[in-house]
């Protein structure tokens, strides 16, 4: 009997002990040893301790794995802590956001490429891949933001995220009040950024990611091929597209920056007027460089295009006198667009700063 | 939503919860083992169970407020706690503040 109470207690002592971590784990393992002695004493009186009696001291001690939580819990061990919590569940919201909306173009796209499959299993496939992507970005989030959180162990967390003990700190108030000075501004009702354009800049940025990486050719001319189907004429020329990779990603990271910088500042102000210059004029360089590529387009765009569709040739020539002069004009565009994003969130900046 | 008896037990363990480490603090001037102060603690009238105690003296040892020696002649090995210098300052300090939350809320609460 007694042998076998004792290897009860044993067991829970080495429970307890696997989940400690090993510098003080013989330390605490005999504590509780004398501890369950103590207890069964004073249960027990004067006689002999039952196997009832142990088991009923274990069961007070509760869970080995709680009690050993409890010896390893520093203050704020969080897996994602409050300091960091909220900006937490916002970048859930956008990626998540873009996340749904990247793969439910994808297969809107998908179902008109592919009529021979039932619209139910396109259902299917939707949900499925939804599902999957989501879980896969909440997986990512997480992890990324558990590092910010453990940042006292991890140098990308020190960059980026304040810890949970300088929050604890500045709630108790006993940093004088230094967090005062940190605190953001109530911005003027003009020199408000609007979030929604930021949100939508990001969602389109990883959208346009999306496809560029995963599916290239579905930037395409969409043609009835007469069966039913749709024919995908590339606009691209694909192995160009490829080369290409690089710079693109660039490109839309600067874009990415610069929409997360609005979305964080929420104001005008001339250090974001900077920041936006600094991403918008590489991008710009980078969008130059991409567009005067040769062979970018695809060659043979008018005709394939005249090959299913033959009643469109003449059509096609004014297409392609157009397609000649392309590059200079998407140039221009996009100098337009970005000189004009530029110039603005320069103005603003100083206007308001 | 939680009713009525849960709530009331949540907000009183809030209560004890900030209450436990000043009472253990009090209990240290002298040395102490870990059980002996359960027992103390709940013939006191503020029952702390041990799943409690022990790990919270281990982390006040850690932050420099006790100290532990295990003294290994009697029969069981056990390990004593008692205050630091630091924990007398820190255990005088949390009276003061204690006492000054007690007048203050007995006055808010009189009526």
């Amino acid at each position: 009997m007694e042998n076998k109470a004792n290897d009860r207690i044993e067991r829970y002592i080495y429970q307890v002990g696997r989940y400690l971590p090993k510098k003080n784990r013989a330390d605490i393992e005999q504590e509780i040893r004398t501890l369950i002695g103590d207890m069964l004493e004073e249960r027990c009186g004067g006689r002999e301790a039952q196997q009832k009696d142990i088991d009923i001291v274990l069961i007070e001690l509760g869970d080995p794995r709680t009690l050993a939580a409890k010896y390893t819990e520093k203050g704020g061990r969080y897996l994602i802590g409050p300091a960091i919590y909220p900006r937490y569940i916002f970048v859930l919201k956008i990626v998540g956001l873009c996340v749904a909306g990247g793969v439910t173009i994808a297969m809107i796209v998908q179902s008109f490429i592919n009529t021979e499959v039932p619209p139910l299993s396109h259902y299917a496939n939707w949900i499925g891949t939804l599902l999957s992507a989501l879980m896969g970005m909440f997986t990512w989030i997480t992890l990324l933001f558990a590092l910010i959180e453990n940042r006292e162990n991890s140098r990308i967390g020190q960059a980026l995220g304040k810890g949970y003990d300088e929050v604890e700190r500045e709630l108790a108030g006993d940093t004088g009040g230094a967090f005062l000075d940190s605190l953001p501004e109530v911005p003027q009702k003009k020199a408000e950024i609007s979030r929604s354009d930021a949100i939508f800049g990001i969602c389109f940025s990883a959208v346009f990611l999306v496809l560029f990486v995963v599916a290239p050719q579905w930037m395409a001319v969409y043609l009835p091929d007469g069966a039913g189907g749709v024919t995908l004429i590339p606009l691209f020329n694909l192995d160009t597209l490829r080369s290409l990779v690089l710079p693109v990603l660039l490109c839309v990271a600067l874009g990415m920056v610069r929409d997360v910088a609005r979305l964080s500042a929420g104001q005008h102000s001339l250090r974001l007027a900077l920041v936006t210059i600094a991403c918008d004029l590489p991008a710009l360089f980078l969008v130059i460089y991409i567009v005067t590529r040769k062979d970018l387009f695809n060659a043979d765009l008018m005709s394939q295009i005249t090959h299913h569709l033959p009643e469109a040739a003449g059509a096609m020539e004014t297409v392609g006198t157009v397609l000649g002069i392309l590059a200079p004009i998407l140039i221009a565009l996009f100098v337009f667009s970005f000189v004009l994003d530029m110039a603005t969130s320069l103005y603003k900046g100083i206007k308001y700063n | 939503m939680p009713n009525e008896k849960e709530i009331v037990e949540g907000l009183v363990s809030e209560l004890r919860r900030g209450t436990v480490v000043l009472s253990v603090l009090s209990q240290l001037g002298d040395k102490e083992y870990g059980y002996s102060l359960v027992q103390l603690l709940a013939q006191k009238g503020m029952a702390v169970e041990a799943n409690t105690l022990y790990p919270l003296l281990r982390r006040l040892e850690g932050q420099g407020l006790l100290r532990s020696e295990w003294d290994t002649d009697e029969a069981k090995p056990r390990k004593y706690y008692s205050r630091t210098p630091l924990g007398d300052s820190v255990y005088a300090a949390l009276k003061k503040e204690w006492k000054t939350a007690v007048d203050s809320v007995a006055g808010l609460t009189k009526e």
